[in-house]
């Protein structure tokens, strides 16, 4: 006897959860780069082959996150919650991100955009903030049953 | 006085909490002896505290205590699993035919923010605030009900149901739950409760075929 194949939409939807793992993980890796490209870009001094390689791993990191809350999350049926409000916020804010990296040398837009971005950054961080506290409280209460107890 | 009653409850409260969960999360397997030396030492108590959480989990059938053999897990086996489906299911029913014709549409906007925090979290594969967003929408559902009795009766029996439906694959048993709340969701708008009694029972019939289907390395015949 073999096992049945899964349903399509199983797979889909277990590769849409394996995403979602991981794009949180890539929203972590993304602050502190951004915060370095930052840094470097400002900071006196000339590291220009630096902040280049920073800008590079931005845009990439960026554009990676925000393709892979599109791919799990989509275009939710807008409603009023923190959650729904986090996933559209985190939609214009790697746009903000992708806006303000690409132009480096056209100032003072770039300063601005840098502005709106650190500043959404900073609401967007408070509510993943909260969500991974509360994922980790609920984590060490189920932790036994989604180590493998399932 | 009273202070020292209150801490001693909440002591009580806390131990049988962190108890419960090492079962329903299968930590204590069924039969384990609960010796009460070990866990008098693990959490710092003395003895009455920990007889009155032994007596609190075993009236919600989690623990079995035996005069003079002390306190052990309660077994899982397939004819209580099945007991406290069919009980379960008769008291989700009620809960539904109670509640539903008495969701305001300030209730059914709470209920929708829920299933779709639910449904969000499962999609991004982030299983444990599904979980918790699944127990929120039973909680606003209990809430609702209108009778604090039958809340009561299907509180008492949430651990039991937890311990069993933790035995089968995460992923499955909350696509069942996602299914169960868009279809209570779509009753309750229009208050068809028989539309959303006869879904709820067949998905409910569902996760207990699912626990039926378990091995016997799982659930003992």
């Amino acid at each position: 006897m073999t096992a049945a194949a899964p349903h399509p939409s199983v797979v889909a939807l277990r590769r849409r959860q394996r995403a979602g793992a991981v794009n949180r993980r890539v929203g972590w890796v993304l602050l502190p780069v951004m915060v370095a490209a930052t840094a470097v870009h400002y900071l006196p001094g000339d590291r220009a082959p630096l902040a280049a390689v920073l800008v590079v791993f931005v845009v990439g990191l960026n554009t990676t996150h925000l393709a892979l809350s599109i791919y799990v999350f989509g275009f939710v049926r807008p409603r009023r919650t923190l959650k729904v409000f986090h996933i559209y916020f985190g939609y214009v804010l790697g746009a903000v991100i992708w806006a303000s990296q690409t132009n480096l040398h056209n100032e003072p837009l770039h300063t601005y955009l840098t502005v709106a971005m650190f500043a959404g950054i900073v609401v967007h961080v408070v509510l993943a903030t909260r969500y991974a506290a509360r994922r980790r409280a609920a984590q060490q209460a189920a932790e036994r049953y989604l180590n493998g107890g399932g | 006085m009273s202070t020292v009653a209150h801490e001693h409850g909440a002591l009580r409260e806390n131990l049988a909490a962190a108890l419960r969960e090492d079962i329903v999360s299968g930590r204590f397997a069924p039969g384990t002896p609960l010796r009460t030396e070990v866990v008098m030492q693990r959490f710092g108590v003395s003895n009455s505290p920990l007889r009155e959480a032994f007596a609190q989990l075993a009236s919600e059938g989690l623990v079995i205590v035996q005069r003079n053999r002390g306190a052990t897990v309660a077994p899982l086996n397939r004819a209580n699993a099945a007991d406290v489906f069919r009980v379960s299911g008769l008291l989700i029913e009620h809960v539904i035919r109670w509640g539903l014709p008495r969701t305001t549409p300030s209730d059914v906007t709470t209920l929708r923010r829920v299933a779709l925090d639910f449904d969000l979290a499962f999609r991004s594969g982030d299983l444990v605030t599904a979980f918790a967003e699944s127990d929120r929408f039973g909680e606003a559902l209990l809430e609702r009900c209108g009778s604090r009795e039958l809340a009561r009766a299907l509180r008492t029996l949430l651990p039991q149901l937890r311990r069993l439906v933790r035995l089968l694959d995460p992923v499955d048993y909350l696509a069942l739950q996602g299914s169960l709340q868009s279809a209570v969701l779509a009753s309750a708008e229009d208050h068809d409760v028989e539309s959303a009694v006869i879904a709820v029972t067949s998905i409910w019939r569902q996760v207990e075929r699912a626990v039926e289907a378990l091995g016997d390395d799982v659930i003992d015949s």
